[in-house]
């Protein structure tokens, strides 16, 4: 397993572009290659980054701080709703200094960066709690076990997953089966509204 | 009264609410990593090589100033680097032959499945017409009964 002493880097690459892909989802970035519109980092940029500060020391791992994979998991997703703070601080500052447009319309090679078509803001929205909560409902609307799971966090702020399975009366298994049904369901959802965009 | 919270108290609460509802990083296991990096059309392989070369990038410092690998990086090398790379020794050989074999296997599954949606070698005239046999389909079953009788005969050989 990779938390051991020794690690299995193909392991922890897989699992950590799986848990990227998830967090990806939930930020609704989702698309080719899971790239940060305006910032041109991709997941996989992310991932590199995490296995090569942990490989030479600068994450540094010591099982009292839990397991391997949840650590270097929490400094990648750090990483990315930092890069997406970065995006939309430079966004806040560019916009102070954008002159106001002419109604001439500009030329193809006149376009700055800026004004090519970028993705919305993700995480101003992953930050709106209740977009977070519409999004999510909206997402398992078909699906009410998952809704269901749902709504003990959104509603009733559990957190704990003693708690969670005891106010649904199911086991801990359950409740990581549920919540695996539910990584996959928000994937197969963004995939769909990708496609369609 | 409800404190208003700042953009990193807002940031740590719904981390804390999207762990409670998608679970910990640790909670995606080998196999379910696998199976969602399949709904997305991720290829592991080609990630982990590109994982391999930026790692590789960072070791090459090292080499340049003299210095002896850290321990985990010389292990993420080692595990991440691709098949399609020179073997360094027997056992990447051995890795490598694996690898080609478990290909042409999954490869040979899948040509039967492949041919089955391919119309079919022989008709039989005769049902398609609701006649009696015609010489064509005598000809062909001959053949087929040829065959079967050769194939019985070499199998009985080979025993």
């Amino acid at each position: 397993m990779a938390d051991q002493q020794a690690p299995d880097f193909r392991e922890l690459t897989a699992r950590l572009m799986a848990y990227g892909v998830t967090v990806f989802a939930e930020l609704g970035i989702f698309g080719e290659d899971f790239v940060i519109g305006g910032a041109g980092v991709s997941l996989e940029d992310f991932v590199g980054k995490v296995l090569l500060e942990y490989s030479t020391g600068v994450i540094k791992y010591h099982s009292s701080r839990g397991s391997l994979i949840s650590l270097l998991g929490k400094a990648l997703k750090n990483d990315v709703l930092d890069a997406l703070d970065r995006l939309s601080h430079e966004r806040e500052e560019h916009r102070s200094v954008t002159p106001i447009p002419s109604d001439e319309p500009k030329r193809e090679s006149e376009r700055s960066l800026d004004e090519f078509p970028t993705p919305g803001r993700p995480l101003e929205i992953w930050m709106d709690e209740e977009q977070y909560r519409e999004r999510l409902r909206k997402v398992l609307s078909d699906e009410p076990e998952l809704l269901e799971l749902a709504e003990v966090v959104l509603e009733l702020g559990l957190e704990k997953p003693q708690e969670m399975a005891e106010f649904l009366n199911i086991s801990i298994q359950e409740l990581h089966n549920r919540r695996r049904k539910l990584r996959r369901r928000l994937l197969e959802y963004e995939l769909v509204l990708s496609k369609k965009s | 009264m409800n404190k208003k919270l700042n953009k990193r108290e807002i940031r740590n609460r719904i981390c804390k609410i999207s762990d409670a509802l998608l679970g910990q990083p640790e909670e995606i296991g080998p196999e379910e990593a696998e199976e969602l990096l399949r709904v997305v059309e991720f290829n592991i392989d080609a990630v982990s090589a590109n994982v391999y070369r930026r790692l590789y990038k960072e070791a090459q410092q090292y080499w340049i100033a003299g210095k002896t690998l850290p321990p985990l990086l010389k292990r993420a090398l080692d595990n991440l680097r691709p098949l399609t790379e020179p073997a360094r020794n027997e056992q990447e050989l051995g890795k490598q032959a694996k690898a080609r074999v478990e290909r042409i296997v999954e490869e040979a599954k899948v040509f039967p499945l492949m041919s089955q949606t391919q119309a079919p070698q022989f008709q039989v005239f005769a049902y398609r017409k609701k006649t009696e046999l015609t010489k064509k389909d005598r000809s062909l079953l001959d053949e087929i009964a040829e065959e079967m009788k050769n194939d019985v005969h070499h199998r009985g050989e080979e025993k």
